[in-house]
């Protein structure tokens, strides 16, 4: 079947979860003319397209090149080069290539080596927020906690961290499906070219001195082994920046929100905190960050009954998916002790979330600390803007009371 | 047939499938988790690849030494 729904459009995307529910159970694979691609919301169909990357690509970068002007190849050439070199946006083999490097330093051994500097960082955010009067959990807590971990573990000096985020989220547009309106493109597209330059820089400084960080583990293994082209690496560094803030921000603001919105839960957790790991798993899966995840169809296949053709684009819709009553019960319903085996938060497959480690611990460490010095904070009552990108949903600003009267 | 053999221990696996996308003739999904599927085709490359980049680390390697 088909449908036109801009489901990114306020009135959807505010609370998709109705929206895609119906769709799951009436159209669970359904031609959407707005996206213009397929919309895919049933738990086994996402799982299954997931892990079988045989039948799709994540290179949605070779499609768009493809598809260019000679003129707007020439003006694109940035963001054609250096997104053409990320690791979310390649296949087998390069994709394998590019993420041997990084995979070692993200492994659940290494990220457990940050916690303790993750939980000084946290403290010290926790004593500023408090002096505020409408602290926000992402910009006051979450935002500044998950940059400066990123920044530490690639090693980018302190005083330019600010910048370098900004430039993080600039580039926002050129990634998110080209629905972003031509001035903010244009505003990526330069900022993607300053990323460049400021990662060749930095890197050359490290080749030259090296340190006890990513940068200098990427340079190292360029010289040894030429794995990684330089482009490449500096490609690894702008996603790893890009990457590396806005989700786990959106996961603890998502998972500060919804606790705010079930009390007992958030009682529960308060009380019984060696609860906290099973809780974080729900949290994910009942409002992780990454909503969807955008493919290209490379053979013709069947999928119930509809004809998918190679190229088609298809959005395998992890949020719809980890609500699906056929796989958890009582999917709408937040419950920090049920059992989420299987969940999609950080996707599956080759694609599997190379941060998740990392985002497990920042998210535990943020709640706990958070719920230890304020076990009754609650959202303020607030008009939430929710930024509009189908790959990642998470609010723009969460203002909480710390102390609710 | 390989020297080495995988070892998955189905407690820490998730069922993510990397190891299946990294290396698949040597592994297949079972009730959702990971299992070693030794055959012809499968290379001492294929069981390392996939112990290195499991997300989780529930992949050990061991050497297999009958004879």
């Amino acid at each position: 079947m088909t449908s036109s729904t801009n489901f990114l459009a306020a009135e959807t995307w505010s609370d998709p979860h109705p929206y895609f529910d119906a769709l799951r159970q009436t159209d669970p694979v359904s031609w959407n003319t707005w996206w213009r691609g397929w919309v895919i919301t049933r738990f086994d169909d996402v799982d299954f397209l997931l892990k079988r990357s045989e039948y799709m690509s994540a290179n949605t970068v070779a499609t768009a090149r493809a598809q260019a002007s000679p003129e707007q190849l020439s003006r694109r050439e940035a963001t054609f080069r250096i997104l053409g070199s990320w690791l979310v946006l390649n296949d087998a083999p390069d994709h394998t290539r590019l993420r041997r490097l990084t995979n070692k330093a993200f492994t659940p051994a290494m990220v457990a080596k940050l916690q303790v500097g993750i939980e000084a960082r946290a403290t010290k955010l926790l004593d500023a927020m408090e002096r505020k009067e409408s602290p926000d959990i992402i910009a006051d807590y979450a935002h500044p906690l998950t940059l400066s971990v990123i920044s530490q573990m690639l090693g980018i000096p302190e005083g330019d961290r600010d910048q370098v985020a900004a430039w993080g989220t600039a580039i926002t547009p050129l990634v998110l499906d080209g629905r972003e309106n031509k001035e903010r493109r244009e505003v990526a597209e330069a900022t993607l070219i300053k990323m460049d330059e400021y990662f060749a820089q930095l890197l050359e400084a490290r080749r030259a001195e090296p340190a006890d960080d990513l940068l200098s583990q990427l340079a190292l293994a360029e010289d040894q082994g030429s794995l990684l082209s330089e482009n490449e690496i500096i490609a690894t560094c702008i996603l790893l920046i890009f990457a590396g803030q806005e989700t786990t921000t959106g996961l603890i603001a998502n998972a500060v929100l919804a606790l705010g919105e079930n009390p007992s839960e958030q009682a529960k957790l308060v009380a019984q905190p060696e609860l906290m790991r099973g809780a974080v798993e729900e949290l994910l899966r009942f409002c992780g960050v990454a909503f969807a995840i955008s493919r290209v169809a490379t053979g013709d296949f069947e999928l119930r009954g509809e004809q998918i053709k190679a190229g088609d684009k298809l959005l395998l819709t992890i949020g719809a998916a980890n609500r699906d009553p056929e796989q958890f019960d009582e999917p709408n319903r937040l419950d920090i002790t049920r059992d989420t085996t299987g969940h999609l938060a950080f996707a599956g497959g080759a694609h599997y979330c190379l941060g998740g480690p990392l985002a497990r611990v920042e998210a535990s460490i943020a709640i706990k600390l958070l719920l230890d010095r304020h076990p009754n904070v609650q959202p303020r009552p607030q008009d939430i803007e929710w930024r509009g990108v189908i790959v990642a949903r998470e609010p723009v600003a969460l203002i909480v009371d710390l102390e609710p009267s | 047939m390989t020297e080495l053999i995988a070892v998955v221990d189905r407690e820490t696996c998730m069922g993510i499938a990397m190891c299946r996308s990294v290396s698949p003739d040597a592994f297949r999904l079972e009730d959702g988790k990971s299992v070693f599927v030794p055959g012809p085709d499968v290379t001492d490359d294929d069981v390392l690849e996939a112990a290195e980049n499991c997300p989780v680390e529930a992949i050990r390697v061991l050497r297999a030494t009958g004879d």
